[in-house]
């Protein structure tokens, strides 16, 4: 009886996210939407997720949703909790199976930038900076990145790489030395997008419900590539928007209406 | 057991020793234990051309930037949790104030760490492809970085030299007299800030006897032998929190986080809270001890309860 | 748990005592008197207050001084002791001073040695007023642990008492108060009121928070003495602060944090 659940675009992005958290995976999770989407995999199918914070708390049991990673809500109940040194080399180690990634601007291969908009010297705008996105994208098994489809955010050439999708293309990573698989998923407002084993360019997999691959194109800046059995999305269960609306987001902190 | 001299000095001469041109580095991360006392006395001194060498101390960055104070950064991210940009930071370096040198956190970590255990550089397996790596700042991309072969055959490996900051500042939750100094709860990167700077200030909420502190002998995240000077300033972290203690101030940090949309509210800012005030009571109670009684932990949640009449 | 939440402001508590009720204010000998329930009730301007305790203390001093005591009983300890075991009277421990002045003394012959020996009658006041480290929402408190190894003195007064007003250096959760750190825990079922009041015992001492103010004692000796003394003394640090929290700011942070031994907020 999917078609009476009025969902949201965050709603949708929440969920579409938490379904790439596999059961056992350590997952280095950052504010927002990420820590939504790990909550719900924890309080559904993946009840052995370990969560890991880049402030070095790690497998917290939190009351309430915190409203960041240094917040003093999300350290209740954590076994362990270090400094930032402790759970970044913890990334190094081959030890974080998953990361989730927010940017400012993403480009065909998944590279990111959170550095500037405009030259490097003289930026238009001075953005925040790498924090751990380098690290997570860099090191750990896997990442996941979540955005809203946009063409100024979905470019075709970004102002400053960040963070490391695929750079420039097939074994460019290895090239490089970075240990980990890179981005393995891109979770967007309309669709679900992944990348192409051989090209390693980003395309669509899954379209939500009603979402045209036209539209998907509309909003992005750069050509996506389509993968040979586009699904249709799995639309949030009546449980998942019960547990995000009543449990995990009641106060809507992320999950925007 | 010779009797040592005491750390503690007045704030004051405490940061006497910080000179224009200097490079700092902060403790804390997000809205907790960042060093807003020292901070705020700093700007009031004047210091100029500051060189950050950062990881996350945004509150420091963005307040000594809202000041004019920093010339450069050696950065990673400086952004505010559940609020957003560092506003004056970010200008400054729009407007060519502020001269850039990006890495990611464990890059910042891993130079900081090669200063504290006296190396030449610290292998890193982070920033490389990147713009991190090939779009340089102010620092020469080669004394920042290069890919070599490892000794041992088989790989190339990204390695990174050095970074030593002439003074770390640094908030922490108690000290004995002695300099022992212990924190609760998520440390950021106190310990490679300590190690690696030349000289280390340490504010501390409490100053407790020596018994206290080697009771729990595991909670002491600085021995006296690291610490240089230390400063007894309760409230010292304050609009940031001290786990243990007090939780952040998020309605003076939101005060801010306006004031910073233009220059005009953020001189009004600077000078209603930092100039104005002579000295750190001064400031405690402009807060007043009502607001910052108001802003202490639960003892067993370690986040302050919900808000009751009063 | 599911419980009343009896939080409410200290003018709202204060405001449950009426003019000629007794009431047993918690501490003993400088230690843990309940001062901002004090200066409120000196502000709400009660009347006729028969004010009890188990020894002299400046707050009994301020409130006969301030006019609101008819009558002032700062040796009430067995009194207290009796109503709070749910007994009528009590006999006196052998050996008490035979000087006793409680007027409600009466010496009786002892049942089983034939010895003659004095009785008080119990006293059960409308309300005790303590002052606890932490207390949950609930009215559940946790008092003093008592000098000496005295661990009963303010359990023993909120118990003689037919309500509490607990005032307490912070409100906390369940969570903090199901630590049990072996202190004595007022149960929160007669507790009335619970107040978040730090540094409610200013100046006085508060057991392992923080030590007496000595000027705020001197401030407060003074005025206990000297009617002038007492009018400044009351302008100053009732009339022209708006609540207990006007009080905090007004003593301010040098003096405050000057006295405190143990700010750490951990279970």
């Amino acid at each position: 009886m999917t078609e009476s659940l009025d969902v949201t675009r965050d709603e949708l992005m929440a969920v579409a996210a938490s379904r790439e958290i596999r059961d056992g995976d350590l997952a280095f999770i950052g504010t927002g939407l990420p820590m939504v989407a790990a909550y719900l995999a924890k309080a559904t199918h993946a009840p052995n997720v370990k969560l890991m914070f880049e402030s070095g708390i790690i497998d917290p049991k939190p009351r309430e949703l915190a409203s960041g990673v240094g917040d003093y809500r999300l350290a209740l109940g954590s076994p362990k909790i270090a400094g930032m040194a402790y759970a970044l080399s913890l990334l190094q180690g081959g030890r974080v199976d998953l990361g989730f990634l927010g940017t400012a601007e993403i480009d065909a291969y998944g590279n990111l930038n959170s550095t500037v908009i405009g030259p490097y010297r003289h930026p238009k705008v001075r953005l925040a900076g790498s924090g751990g996105a380098n690290d997570i994208a860099s090191m750990a098994g896997r990442f996941v990145i979540i955005a809203r489809l946009d063409r100024r955010r979905f470019v075709e050439k970004l102002s400053y790489l960040t963070t490391p999708g695929f750079l420039t293309g097939p074994g460019a990573r290895e090239a490089a030395g970075l240990p980990g698989g890179g981005p393995a998923r891109v979770i967007t407002d309309l669709a679900v997008l992944g990348f192409d084993p051989a090209s390693k360019r980003m395309r669509i997999e899954e379209l939500f419900a009603g979402v045209t691959a036209a539209e998907v194109q509309e909003r992005c800046g750069f050509e996506l590539m389509k993968a040979p059995g586009i699904a249709e999305s799995a639309l949030p269960t009546a449980n998942q928007l019960d547990l995000l609306r009543r449990v995990i987001d009641p106060d809507g902190i992320y999950l925007k209406p | 057991m010779s009797a040592a001299r005491t750390k503690l000095v007045e704030m004051d001469e405490a940061i006497g020793v910080i000179k224009d041109g200097m490079s700092l580095t902060a403790g804390g991360f997000a809205h907790s234990h960042q060093p807003m006392a020292l901070t705020r006395a700093i700007i009031r001194r004047g210091v100029r051309n500051l060189t950050i060498m950062g990881v996350a101390e945004c509150w420091v960055a963005e307040y000594l930037a809202a000041a004019g104070a920093i010339g450069q950064a050696y950065m990673s991210n400086f952004m505010f949790e559940g609020f957003g940009r560092c506003r004056r930071f970010s200008e400054a370096v729009e407007t060519g104030e502020i001269a850039t040198e990006d890495h990611s956190h464990f890059g910042m970590i891993c130079r900081l760490q090669a200063a504290g255990l006296g190396l030449p550089f610290m292998p890193i397996r982070a920033m490389s492809g990147t713009d991190i790596i090939e779009r340089p700042g102010f620092e020469d991309a080669a004394a920042k970085s290069r890919r070599i072969e490892s000794p041992f055959g088989g790989e190339a490996v990204r390695v990174v030299s050095p970074l030593k900051p002439d003074v770390a500042i640094i908030h922490a939750a108690r000290a004995d007299l002695d300099g022992n100094v212990q924190l609760f709860g998520a440390t950021s990167v106190l310990e490679e800030q300590a190690r690696a700077a030349s000289h280390v200030i340490v504010s501390v909420e409490e100053i407790v006897s020596a018994d206290v502190i080697r009771r729990q002998p595991e909670l002491t995240i600085l021995p006296g032998l690291l610490v240089d000077a230390l400063v007894h300033l309760p409230y010292g972290a304050h609009p940031t929190g001290v786990y243990g203690y007090y939780d952040h101030d998020a309605a003076h940090l939101g005060e801010y986080y306006q004031a910073s949309r233009d220059r005009e509210a953020t001189d009004g800012y600077l000078r209603r809270w930092v100039f104005e005030m002579e000295d750190h009571w001064s400031y405690l109670d402009a807060i007043g001890m009502s607001s910052l009684l108001r802003l202490r932990v639960d003892p067993a949640l370690g986040s302050k309860l919900a808000a009751r009449p009063s | 748990m599911v419980g009343q939440d009896k939080t409410c402001s200290l003018g709202d508590a204060v405001r449950l005592i009426s003019d000629g009720d007794a009431i047993a204010l918690g501490g003993a000998r400088g230690y843990d008197h309940p001062l901002a329930a004090v200066r409120e009730i000196i502000r709400q301007k009660r009347r006729g207050l028969h004010v009890v305790g188990c020894s002299k203390s400046i707050a009994m001093d301020l409130l006969a001084a301030a006019g609101c005591a008819s009558l002032v009983e700062p040796d009430a300890g067995p009194r207290l002791r009796a109503a709070a075991l749910g007994l009528p009277m009590l006999p006196l421990p052998d050996g008490a001073d035979r000087s006793f002045t409680d007027p409600s003394a009466r010496p009786f012959v002892d049942p089983f040695t034939g010895e003659t020996a004095l009785a008080v009658r119990a006293l059960n006041p409308a309300f005790a007023i303590v002052h606890a480290r932490w207390a949950d929402a609930h009215g559940n408190a946790e008092l003093a642990c008592g000098l000496n190894g005295e661990s009963e003195g303010d359990l023993m007064i909120a118990r003689a008492a037919r309500r509490v007003i607990v005032t307490t250096e912070q409100i906390v959760s369940e969570a903090a108060m199901a630590v049990g750190r072996g202190c004595a825990v007022l149960s929160g079922d007669r507790v009335a009121s619970v107040v978040e009041a730090p540094f409610g015992t200013h100046p006085c001492d508060c057991e392992e928070r923080y030590a007496g103010d000595l000027p705020g004692l001197d401030r407060c000796r003074a005025a206990a003495a000297d009617p002038d003394a007492f009018a400044a003394w009351r302008s100053e640090y009732v009339d022209s602060v708006a609540d207990h929290w006007g009080y905090v700011d007004r003593i301010g942070s040098r003096r405050l944090m000057g006295i405190s031994l143990n700010r750490a907020c951990r279970a």
